[in-house]
């Protein structure tokens, strides 16, 4: 899907149709997800809004290709919502300016860029790299590793470990997309 | 250990809390004095956030790249799109409504609406479409939460699941016991749904029935999981067909879900 797909022409239009097929397709999955993780309804339809306008913002300025509008909408508000969670934020959409939300949700813009950029350079990495990988950023202990993957130690595990993600950070920093992060 | 393999390993510890409050007020002044150190440490965080799971990171860069990114957020388009999009939900929310019209006014408009909707835009629910809203692969169980002593190979079909290596689960169950492999409700969801997701559906529907079968106390979750497989394979009669067992027991998964589901594609 691109930037001349009659359905996304309709939702860069704002025309109310599309809203509501996308509020009608879409948004009580996002509902689902978001309740079953303690979120009210509320918060769901505020982050469905967030997702929505920066998917427009998205579509308007970057060459975008995606194969599902749903499904990518739902990776959006289900970032948005780790975001959240993560930083134990109240949402309130509604009584809001986006005006005063504009820096918080380029924000958010920018930190889904560099994910789905993680993501990417994830994939290239080896399976076991990627298996050992997902096991560590779950923050498996490192014992429970060395049983899975029958490693002869601990240190074994962690070498292994820093290699997978040297390789990954290297990928990542060899990208110019990739934006220097400040904690 | 060379000094990156060491500095991983520090920050590693940080990251996952391990260091002792000593350790910890020491190599945060480090990281104060050390930019790159910083960075790092910035980009480990952040990549927690790459399998499913509740870690996110900010983004606290350049404060240029973000000036240029909010002037989008702000721009005279942007601002249009935001209120059309307000005006759309303060249309169709009931809430909203009764804020602005009278009663007799909003049966009015609600009834042109929905005599609108019909005339003009004929309800045509998409099975695929529905299959993306419904199917949710992170409720299937999980190996790792239970910390049981269930063998590594059932937690590795977890782990390729999620990392969405569907043949490679398929290739490692069949290495499995069957005798045991038969009678795990879980192998047998993760197994169904990677071949539902290669888009190989007789053996996913296969699969679902033979948890069917089983003695399992979720055996009928299997009607659910057919019902997915339908859908993308958008077989829309069959999957009415299924919704309506689930449907007509409440006891069975996703009953309500079904009963909504149902409503859509009839």
């Amino acid at each position: 899907m691109n930037k001349t797909d009659p359905f996304i022409v309709g939702f860069l239009n704002g025309e109310p149709d599309t809203f509501n097929k996308i509020y009608t397709e879409s948004f009580p999955a996002v509902q689902r997800y978001i309740v079953n993780r303690s979120g009210s309804k509320q918060a769901a339809e505020d982050i469905f809004q967030n997702a929505l306008v920066t998917l427009f913002v998205k579509l308007k300025n970057d060459e975008l290709q995606i194969k599902s509008f749903n499904s990518y909408l739902f990776t959006i508000c289900k970032n948005l919502w780790r975001r959240e969670c993560s930083q134990n934020r109240v949402t309130n959409l509604p009584n809001t300016p986006l005006i005063d939300e504009s820096v918080d949700l380029a924000k958010f813009s920018i930190e889904q860029k560099q994910w789905e950029l993680y993501q990417e350079k994830f994939k290239e990495l080896s399976e076991n790299c990627r298996k050992l990988l997902t096991m560590s950023l779950k923050k498996i202990a490192y014992k429970d590793i060395v049983t899975f993957f029958n490693y002869a130690s601990e240190t074994v595990a962690r070498q292994r470990v820093f290699k997978c993600k040297s390789r990954l950070t290297k990928l990542i920093k060899k990208d110019s997309r990739y934006l220097r992060l400040k904690p | 250990m060379n000094e990156n393999e060491l500095e991983h390993d520090i920050i590693e510890r940080y990251l996952r809390k391990e260091m002792t409050p000593g350790e910890q007020t020491l190599f945060e002044k480090n990281i104060k004095e050390n930019p790159n150190l910083k960075e790092q440490i910035a980009l480990y965080k952040a990549l927690y956030s790459i399998p499913e799971n509740d870690d996110w990171f900010e983004f606290n860069g350049d404060s240029d790249v973000v000036k240029k990114e909010a002037s989008l957020f702000r721009s005279q388009e942007t601002l249009e799109f935001s209120e059309r999009l307000k005006k759309f939900r303060n249309t169709t929310n009931p809430k909203q409504k009764k804020k602005i019209f009278n009663i007799q006014l909003l049966s009015t408009v609600a009834a042109v609406i929905i005599i609108a909707i019909f005339i003009f835009y004929p309800k045509d629910y998409d099975p695929a479409s529905l299959f993306e809203q419904y199917h949710n692969w992170d409720e299937l169980p999980s190996y790792v939460s239970k910390g049981d002593s269930n063998s590594d190979i059932y937690k590795e079909l977890e782990l390729l699941f999620h990392a969405k290596e569907y043949q490679n689960v398929i290739t490692q169950a069949n290495t499995l016991d069957a005798s045991v492999y038969e009678f795990d409700q879980q192998a047998i969801l993760f197994v169904g749904v990677s071949h539902l997701e290669l888009h190989q559906y007789e053996k996913a529907l296969k699969i679902f029935d033979s948890l069917l079968q089983s003695n399992s106390i979720d055996a009928h979750k299997g009607h659910w999981y057919k019902v997915l497989t339908f859908l993308k394979q958008g077989n829309k009669e069959k999957a009415i067909q299924t919704l309506e067992i689930i449907s007509n027991n409440s006891a069975y998964y996703k009953h309500n879900e079904a009963k909504e589901l149902l409503k859509k594609l009839e």
